[in-house]
């Protein structure tokens, strides 16, 4: 049987990052794995920090290492509802040590590989939401959407936690949900701005209902990835938010979902 | 016009960038604690003053320090004044300071620290996310009234990261009391560049507001080469 998701990422450098020569710290990262009659949905991307010297690597590495170790759990027999906070920060811990590894084949400190992480495991009737850092986790859940965890900052707009700290346990949350949502968003905080509204803590819904439903209709994901990056890089959008961004946007929602014209 | 695709962003119509719903951007937050005594009288508060319209000048030359920085400026000179409340770029006219009276700086970085508790209070009941604050205080004297408890506050506040508490004097300050005052070594204006340092403060200012978490904010050093600075 064909997968029931269709999944769509792609990031773009920040016009902050791009004067300065500085390319995208930002990684997504995706994969269905089936074990049995049960599949499961792994989404994951990372934020590398702007001033750790090999952010870029450290995104990519924590999300391919977070990815490996979850796919091997879950094809192993392991069900999302079982996923604990312990097997969860376990996961975590693979893949900063994976960095740690990494820091040690180069000469560099854990702290030049600094990112956040986000990472969502979706089956048919759980789901398991994981995250380090600022950036959000958007489910749907009837006709709105929830975040899983409001992103965490220090007190500063400027300060976040990384998987790299030495407190990452402390910054780790874990959020089992009782049913399989059927659309999912993963962004990095590049994407705050307009994903979120502040003041009520709530997901600014207009800006995924259009992307939702083109996902829905659209047979072959792929032909959306570069409409994807050309709005992500869009004049509107740099104009609220200098930094990279990313977003992964997973759907397994029918088109005939769609009765009314997404709102303008 | 923008024009709405697929993935078309919901435009937001641009009003005052004062108020907290037109503009839910971060806010940078920055006050001026300014000596405005009896002896900043002629050049120097004439330098002070062509300063702060070159810093608002600069500012608003960079669209997003426009809706993030906000300014405050407290005086001390016989009395400590707010001269101008927490506002943005737009809303932040460059005041004609007179000097006169003596130096109640004590008081002056009381109220400083004061107003800037109450403005993190405003941002959070607001649910607006904000950079760490700047207090940034110009002198050519020193303290006319207590200051020891004023001294305390600026290093407990910096101790628990609440502000970075700057400190610059001009010819005549009283080096030895800023340098119980303030965390940081203070810095020596050279002559009467009041441009400069207020060229290099929106640089600074608008470096801290494009700044994203996790990114080092580097500030160039006001006691190069070109800069506006020497150290004691």
């Amino acid at each position: 049987m064909p997968s029931p998701w269709k999944v769509l990422a792609n990031s773009v450098v920040g016009t902050s990052h791009e004067r300065i020569g500085e390319r995208c710290q930002d990684y997504a990262t995706a994969r269905l794995v089936e074990a049995g009659e049960v599949s499961s949905l792994i989404l994951v991307c990372a934020d590398g920090a702007g001033s750790a010297s090999r952010a870029e690597a450290g995104a990519k590495l924590a999300c391919h290492e977070f990815l490996s170790v979850a796919a091997s759990a879950l094809t192993g027999g392991l069900s999302v509802s079982a996923i604990t906070f312990e097997i969860a920060r376990d996961w975590c811990d693979r893949a900063r040590r994976r960095l740690s590894l990494e820091a040690c084949v180069c000469g560099a400190e854990l702290r030049d590989f600094s990112c956040t992480l986000l990472a969502a495991v979706v089956s048919d009737r759980h789901a398991v939401f994981m995250q380090i850092g600022d950036g959000a986790i958007v489910y749907r859940e009837g006709d709105g959407y929830r975040t899983a965890f409001w992103p965490e900052n220090g007190e500063y707009a400027n300060v976040t936690y990384f998987l790299t700290g030495p407190d990452f346990e402390s910054r780790l949350n874990v959020k089992l949900l009782e049913f399989g949502p059927d659309e999912v968003a993963l962004f990095t905080d590049g994407l705050q701005p307009l994903a979120l509204h502040y003041a009520t803590k709530t997901v600014h819904a207009p800006f995924f209902d259009p992307m939702f439903a083109t996902l829905r209709r659209e047979p072959d994901p792929d032909t959306l990835r570069a409409p994807l990056k050309q709005f992500l890089a869009s004049k509107p959008v740099v104009e609220r938010t200098d930094d990279d961004k990313t977003l992964i946007l997973a759907t397994r929602r029918l088109p005939e979902h769609d009765h009314a014209p997404p709102r303008q | 016009m923008i024009e709405q695709t697929a993935f078309g962003a919901d435009t937001q119509p641009q009003f005052g960038t004062n108020s907290f719903a037109e503009n839910p951007e971060p806010r940078c937050p920055c006050l001026l604690l300014l000596d405005i005594s009896g002896s900043m009288n002629g050049p120097p508060i004439n330098e002070l003053n062509a300063g702060l319209v070159t810093f608002k000048d600069c500012l608003a030359a960079d669209a997003l320090a426009m809706k993030r920085i906000e300014i405050a400026i407290v005086t001390f000179g016989g009395t400590v004044q707010t001269a101008c409340d927490f506002t943005t770029i737009e809303g932040f006219h460059p005041p004609t300071l007179t000097a006169g009276g003596d130096t109640p700086m004590g008081t002056a970085i009381a109220q400083a620290v004061s107003m800037i508790r109450q403005r993190k209070d405003t941002y959070k009941a607001h649910g607006i996310s904000y950079y760490r604050p700047w207090i940034f205080l110009i002198t050519d004297g020193g303290p006319t009234d207590a200051w020891a408890s004023a001294a305390a506050q600026v290093k407990q506040g910096e101790a628990s990261k609440s502000f970075l508490f700057f400190s610059v004097g001009v010819a005549g300050a009283n080096f030895d009391v800023l340098k119980q005052i303030s965390t940081r070594e203070p810095l020596q204006l050279q002559g009467l560049e009041f441009k400069k340092l207020f060229l290099w403060l929106s640089q600074s200012q608008s470096s801290v507001s494009r700044s994203n978490p996790g990114d080092g904010v580097p500030l160039t050093d006001p006691t190069g080469p070109k800069g506006w600075a020497s150290t004691i």
